[in-house]
């Protein structure tokens, strides 16, 4: 009894001597405040990584583009891996971030991440839906140099006539077998589509933007094989409703 | 003026961390409810000997009393306590085992003497011939199945205090004792002793 009495007279001896305070609560407070502030801010941007992968994917021509190339081939050309590596980094720093707070451990790996999974596809898919992600992806390829934007990506990739892929936009309808197109370059084609299958809505009129897969004839002379519009259904309404 | 005895007992720890932060005197009285309990608790998991753990427990309860705002009273104080005393044992005793001290933790001698009886992993310590087995036995598990299995069946910690006290998730928490058990049993396999866990 003695010597526990010393024990811990020792201690407050020390405390007292030391002149060793308590850290303020505020501190605690604040660094735990931040490490949720680290979970949301980082939740939020996976949400916003999410959203733009669901834009690439929805935007993508994986309809078209498989029906040329293999499944495999097609999926990895439209997969925005920028992205989806944004998505992986946010995601770990996210759970890094909520693993720190108070009673972080307290919580699975698996539990964590499966909130964090459906965190994201919610906001992700709220963001792509109010056309967030859309506007994000074009603020981010005007402001970051090296970053070809996914509108300029499906450019390249159906402005190839000799691989079998053109897109451009309507000039006229002549009859049932042919229309006259201008491609993204300026370059004019006719456009044979009698054979064509037409995949999607679309009326072949004047200023219709379209996409196709087919084969150079002769010069100028483009065989379809398949037609589609350039743009999605949704998108479209968007921009009649905003014109 | 020390706080009496009396007074100490009447009051919980939550209550005694809050009197602590008006009055250090309040302070030592949750010491001493404590002292006993984490000292064993540190010759457990490691092989220091008395006077050490009695220095290790001072670093730890300076450690709480720097950090005495940040208790959160939705945790038991005595698994915030137990969680600070780990931390410091396990990194003093990685310190000594860089200065050249044994590699291995060992489990006093005269600790299992006094070591409660409540589940058949405990009574057979208590059986003379089974402790050294068992302290060997402990020796040779890796550091987490053996502190894990010193806090389950010698501190006789639940489940969520266990994860409370490591910082991980009680489902890992039951993962770990469970792979522990297995861990134990094999290695009493290997030394053909059986028992019951």
């Amino acid at each position: 009894m003695e010597k526990e009495i010393n024990k811990s007279q020792e201690l407050l001896d020390k405390i007292t001597e030391e002149q060793i305070k308590p850290s303020p609560r505020w501190h605690f407070l604040l660094k735990n405040y931040i490490f949720w502030s680290v979970f949301l801010l980082f939740a939020v941007f996976g949400s916003i990584a999410f959203s733009i992968i669901l834009y690439a994917v929805i935007e993508s021509d994986f309809n078209l583009l498989s029906s040329a190339c293999s499944k495999i081939e097609s999926l990895f050309s439209i997969l925005p891996l920028l992205w989806i590596l944004f998505l992986g980094i946010f995601s770990i720093v996210s759970i890094f971030g909520i693993r720190h707070t108070k009673t972080g451990y307290r919580y699975s790996l698996l539990k964590i991440l499966s909130f964090n999974i459906l965190l994201s596809v919610f906001l992700g898919a709220l963001f792509f839906y109010t056309g967030g992600a859309e506007k994000m992806e074009r603020i981010f390829a005007k402001n970051v140099p090296i970053y070809k934007s996914f509108e300029e990506r499906k450019i390249s990739r159906w402005s190839n006539p000799e691989n079998g892929f053109l897109s451009g936009i309507i000039l006229e309808n002549k009859n049932a077998k042919i229309i006259f197109m201008e491609d993204w370059d300026g370059k004019k084609w006719e456009i044979n589509f009698e054979k064509a299958v037409i995949k999607g809505r679309i009326f072949l009129e004047k200023d219709t933007k379209i996409k196709m897969i087919g084969e150079i004839s002769v010069d100028n002379v483009f065989i379809a094989t398949q037609i589609g519009p350039w743009e999605r259904i949704g998108k479209r309404r968007n921009i009649n409703y905003q014109e | 003026m020390r706080i009496s005895k009396k007074n100490c007992r009447k009051l919980s720890d939550e209550e005694l961390v809050k009197k602590s932060l008006q009055d250090i005197k309040y302070f030592a009285c949750l010491f001493e409810r404590y002292e006993k309990k984490l000292v064993r608790y540190i010759l457990r998991i490691s092989s220091f000997s008395e006077e050490e753990a009695d220095d290790v427990l001072q670093e730890a309860f300076l450690k709480i009393w720097k950090n005495l705002n940040k208790f959160d009273s939705s945790l038991k104080f005595s698994s915030w306590a137990y969680r600070i005393v780990h931390n410091t044992t396990v990194s003093e005793w990685r310190k000594s085992k860089s200065c050249g001290k044994d590699q291995q933790i060992k489990i006093d001698d005269e600790l299992f003497e006094n070591l409660p009886s409540k589940i058949d992993l405990t009574k057979e310590f208590q059986k003379g011939d089974s402790k050294r087995e068992i302290r060997k036995i402990l020796n040779n598990l890796p550091e987490k199945y053996s502190e894990i299995l010193v806090l389950k069946f010698l501190e006789e910690k639940s489940y969520d205090e266990i994860s409370d006290i490591l910082k991980k998730p009680p489902g890992t928490i039951a993962t770990l004792i469970h792979r522990a058990k297995k861990a134990f049993r094999e290695e009493a396999g290997r030394k053909n002793i059986l028992f019951e866990l």
